[in-house]
């Protein structure tokens, strides 16, 4: 990628060079700044490319539109992957509801999983169910507290809490070495 | 940041955490398609390659005008001050002080002697015609001791004395005045 000019300014000088001025360099680099993590994100918890992108592209959108109301209380970054998530979520939900499925919601306790083999840990979080991958993702990749999830999905705490719990039980049996038997 | 006891996280979770990959770049015909997408909203404006140069140019142009305009108010608004507190030194080649403010002094006394017209009693008027007379021979007289050659001055001075009373004799004066 080409260096622009605005490379080391702040995120807040970009937005607001994007803000007043609808300057397309800064907003270049707020994009490549920021978007090889949200597309990261939600790539994993969508599962889809195409899917992914879009809500890339629905996210900047949203962001653009959301400047002049963001305070920056938070970083950048976490607003920017809270509207990643609430957009993920629609899909997500927009899905489940054509398959008659519940989304990101408190999944049943999974049973055991049928196979003893040492999987990739990437592979493992794609098998997750979806309210167990967000939790897991959140928490332990984005290092979200389960209050701020709470608050992003739309769940209590404790059900975030649970929720990760049961993530980190099915990825740990999913990391069992060959032959050795996983809990349940 | 992250509330969560450590005590579901066996070494391998924790080593496959580790690893996993935080960032992934999208395509680069994505960023075309967000760029594009938020033109078409008006959310950005698109880059244009004069766009620098002619900032550039407007910029400089402004600053032009700024520097000139300041100059020449600057001129207009200390050109009496200076004029009036000029010295040799600053100026050697304009007009010295007491030049100048034997100019001002001479265009008040103008100022002043035609401002009679507009008085409103004889006395007044009289009185100050009076006065002119004396200021104008009292100049006359100083004048004489800076020029005491020169003839005009001599003749107005002659006069002057004549008409105030200290000159006897305004015979051969007038006949000067006539001749000169």
């Amino acid at each position: 990628m080409r260096p622009e000019p605005h490379d080391t300014e702040s995120d807040a000088r970009l937005a607001r060079h994007v803000l007043r001025e609808g300057s397309e360099p800064a907003f270049r680099t707020l994009y490549r700044r920021h978007s090889p993590a949200l597309y990261q994100f939600v790539l994993r918890l969508l599962g889809s490319v195409s899917e992914a992108e879009d809500v890339v592209q629905d996210t900047w959108i949203r962001v653009v539109e959301g400047l002049p109301r963001f305070r920056w209380d938070a970083s950048f970054r976490t607003w920017l992957l809270g509207i990643g998530l609430n957009r993920s979520r629609e899909i997500l939900r927009k899905a489940c509801r054509s398959r008659g499925e519940a989304p990101l919601e408190i999944e049943p306790e999974l049973p055991a999983p049928p196979l003893v083999e040492r999987i990739d840990l990437e592979d493992a979080i794609q098998a997750l169910p979806r309210g167990y991958r967000a939790v897991f993702l959140l928490h332990d990749v984005e290092g979200l507290t389960h209050d701020e999830i709470a608050s992003d999905l739309g769940i209590s705490a404790g059900t975030s809490k649970s929720q990760l719990y049961f993530a980190r039980r099915v990825l740990r049996s999913h990391l069992k070495p060959k032959g050795v038997s996983h809990e349940r | 940041m992250n509330d969560e006891r450590d005590d579901e996280m066996t070494p391998e979770l924790a080593t496959g955490l580790r690893g996993l990959r935080r960032e992934l770049a999208p395509s680069d015909l994505l960023e075309e398609r967000v760029v594009r997408a938020l033109r078409e909203r008006a959310l950005l404006r698109p880059r244009r390659i004069w766009e620098r140069p002619l900032r550039w140019a407007a910029g400089i142009a402004a600053a032009l005008v700024l520097f000139f305009s300041g100059l020449t108010l600057g001129q207009r608004t200390a050109a009496p001050r200076l004029a009036a507190h000029r010295s040799p030194a600053v100026s050697p080649t304009g007009p010295t002080p007491v030049v100048e403010q034997v100019r001002q002094t001479g265009a008040a006394y103008v100022r002043a002697v035609s401002d009679l017209q507009g008085a409103s009693s004889i006395a007044t008027r009289d009185q100050g015609h009076q006065a002119a007379l004396d200021s104008l021979l009292e100049a006359a007289e100083e004048l004489s001791r800076l020029q005491p050659n020169d003839p005009v001055l001599k003749l107005v001075l002659r006069v002057l004395k004549k008409g105030a009373g200290t000159e006897p004799d305004l015979s051969s004066a007038s006949r000067q005045i006539f001749w000169v």
